[in-house]
């Protein structure tokens, strides 16, 4: 576990504006599908016992292959699902106990989604200003219905559309991809949100414009001061963004730290399979470099034991017994490996 | 490299009709592909690299059409050739593997009955485990010729597709962005493997992607498009490590790297022009970021510079004047 995890429990403070109380803290999150037809009883573990913590303007990178879990916990957060069992807190208050419907709009107000399908993700029957004025209308009693037309100029700029009041008189077909999917960043930022969950937000677009949202999304958190947690599978773009980076296999965490730690002193096998994939012209290659021909496990009623040992090469009779836990290897660097040993001195 | 290229692409040109009048997708293009050759083509959305290799196929159906050039293929312009002569070169000298496997594949047949369907369409005469080891080539249990698609994983179903296009043991295998579904380890090995195989069995690739990255390491010959028009044709390490577009310069300089240290990116500002009515002088120069007052009047050409070419004014002597003139005025 982190450092972090030991020093912050203080959700019995619902004010919750003290500095130290992490912006988001999930404890022992888990989220299991039933499988099958109505008479089976096996269990799809989707996520497992998932400790996450974001804290205030934040960007936290959640990396792993499809089926590893990670869309589940932006859905999980999102309050999409609710979860198996564990406890998300938001500013220190657990979500279970979001009673009132006020309280549960206020979060989800503060903690929107942007989706990865640009495409699919905008009503096509209506203006880019609709979704953004609705979302004014929902969210934002502070705001005069006057001036609301004002507040959608201003997150288009923010996110940088413009001319503003051009783009909002525009159908979504008349717009590009990455434009689109400024819309989705610029109606979760209408919200005014403390975090921003974005679930693969440029892997439909473009290799040339990713990299702009990528600045959009560095820039609202300079700017706007809002946390990000940017699920991907391209670990190069969560280098550049993130601060951390939280690796996810088969349903698991195993292994998080400050980005440029763990990319440059990887400690689970799997990150450095990661690490090995991403095409990268400035580093070198040896193609015939072993290839890797294995799948994220479909994690149904599972054994104890690591899950990522049939693919491991540097598997040990212990990990076909014993599941792997985050150990602290490093400064606030953790990997659930049995073979990863931890930083000399 | 062989001497005789086995695909011979001259001056194609491919319009879509609409109701502003007629779009050029593809403006004269040529291309040189030889036997055993990884070709990589790339660029963004939109600029034309889909549109060039269905009409190297004969695969455009209207409102495109294809309005000028030859593609010979061993010798034969597919252009002008019939439906019927058509079908007997597909697939059994040159076979497509489309973008998404998802989709490509039919949902309500096996896999195998699929294999048959391709080879009763030629009545060719087939070993019956041909379909097992084309299977077992790209890496699949040949069990799995039983089963239907959506018992694969996307990565499975698109190795099944090229395992579909190998069949024949075609001359050249056409790919159109065959990784974009799959997530980046399975997306490595699949290169990985296409590369292998081609190496053992020595048909040639064309290669469509948006993500420059990705061929890298795989192909030997690299065109990078934009609007329609070859921007920079050569060898991959080459354009690279020198790139002379810029352009080119601009993708590569699109996405983040995992080494090195962290630079502030910029991408290419900009979209790709509407090619119902593209730019005059240099397509690129309204994002270009060398861009100087000939661009905007000159429509360049390919220019030599050592062994690749590129489209770019900054390669002729109007490059000279025109730095001289600005160094005069002001700067840039």
């Amino acid at each position: 576990m982190t450092d972090a995890v030991t020093n912050t429990v203080n959700h019995i403070d619902p004010s919750a504006s003290t500095t130290n109380t992490p912006l988001l803290q999930t404890k022992a999150l888990t989220r299991h599908f039933k499988v099958g037809g109505s008479l089976s009883r096996k269990t799809l573990h989707a996520v497992d016992d998932a400790n996450i913590i974001i804290d205030r303007q934040e960007i936290v990178a959640l990396a792993g292959e499809s089926g590893s879990g990670k869309s589940t916990i932006a859905r999980l957060l999102a309050r999409v699902y609710k979860p198996t069992s564990g406890e998300i807190y938001y500013q220190g208050r657990p979500l279970s106990q979001l009673r009132r419907r006020r309280d549960q709009l206020a979060y989800r107000s503060d903690v929107p989604m942007v989706f990865q399908d640009p495409f699919s993700s905008l009503n096509p029957a209506f203006r880019v200003s609709h979704g953004i004025m609705r979302g004014l209308k929902l969210h934002r009693k502070d705001i005069s219905r006057a001036n609301r037309y004002d507040e959608a100029e201003r997150v288009l700029d923010a996110v940088g559309l413009t001319p503003a009041s051009d783009i909002l008189n525009r159908y979504p077909y008349e717009l590009s991809g990455g434009q689109r999917q400024r819309i989705g960043f610029a109606q979760a930022l209408a919200y005014k949100p403390k975090l921003i969950l974005a679930d693969e937000p440029v892997s439909m677009l473009d290799v040339s414009i990713r990299i702009g949202l990528l600045n959009v999304m560095a820039d609202l958190r300079a700017s706007q001061g809002v946390s990000f947690l940017y699920i991907t599978h391209d670990i190069a773009s969560a280098r550049y963004v993130a601060d951390r980076l939280i690796v996810m296999y088969a349903g698991h965490i195993v292994e998080s730290g400050p980005t440029e730690v763990v990319l440059s002193n990887a400690k689970h096998p799997y990150t450095r399979l990661l690490l090995s994939a991403v095409p990268d012209p400035r580093a070198p290659l040896a193609i015939d470099a072993e290839t890797d021909k294995g799948e994220p496990p479909k994690v149904i009623d599972p054994a104890p034991g690591c899950r990522f040992r049939w693919r491991c090469p540097l598997v040990v009779e212990e990990c076909h017994h014993v599941t792997p836990v985050l150990r602290t290897l490093g400064i606030r660097h953790a990997a659930a490996c049995h073979v990863a040993r931890p930083d000399e001195g | 490299m062989p001497s005789a290229p086995i695909l011979e692409v001259r001056d194609l040109r491919v319009e879509y009709a609409s109701t502003r009048g007629p779009v050029g997708a593809v403006d004269g293009v040529d291309l040189d592909v030889h036997a055993g050759e990884f070709v990589g083509v790339v660029g963004e959305s939109g600029c034309g690299k889909s549109t060039m290799l269905f009409a190297i196929a004969q695969l455009l159906s209207p409102p495109a059409e294809i309005t000028g050039g030859r593609v010979l293929f061993n010798g034969n312009n597919l252009v002008t050739m019939t439906e019927k002569k058509l079908n007997v070169l597909r697939w059994r000298d040159f076979s497509v593997v489309m973008q998404s496997a998802m989709n490509a594949l039919n949902p309500v047949k096996s896999i195998g009955a699929q294999f048959q369907d391709a080879i009763d369409a030629h009545n060719e005469h087939v070993a019956r485990e041909r379909p097992a080891e084309v299977m077992a080539l790209v890496g699949i249990d040949p069990i799995h010729l039983k089963s239907y698609p959506h018992q694969l994983s996307g990565g499975m179903r698109q190795r099944a597709m090229i395992a579909m296009a190998l069949l024949f043991t075609p001359d050249l295998v056409i790919m159109d962005e065959p990784t974009s579904a799959l997530d980046v380890v399975a997306q490595r090995s699949l290169m990985v493997q296409i590369k292998q195989l081609q190496r053992d069995l020595g048909f040639a690739v064309i290669f469509v992607t948006h993500d420059m990255s990705l061929v890298s390491h795989f192909s030997d010959q690299l065109v990078v498009m934009y609007a329609g028009q070859v921007v920079e044709i050569g060898p991959t390490r080459q354009v690279f490590d020198t790139p002379q577009h810029p352009y080119s310069r601009g993708l590569l300089d699109a996405f983040p790297s995992i080494v090195g240290p962290k630079t502030k990116l910029t991408g290419i500002p900009g979209s790709p022009p509407d090619l119902g009515s593209p730019p005059a002088g240099c397509r690129f120069h309204p994002r270009c970021p060398q861009v100087f007052s000939d661009c905007r009047v000159v429509e360049p050409d390919l220019y030599e510079v050592g062994s690749a070419k590129a489209r770019c004014l900054l390669h002729t002597e109007l490059a000279a004047t025109a730095t001289a003139r600005t160094a005069e005025s002001e700067t840039r």
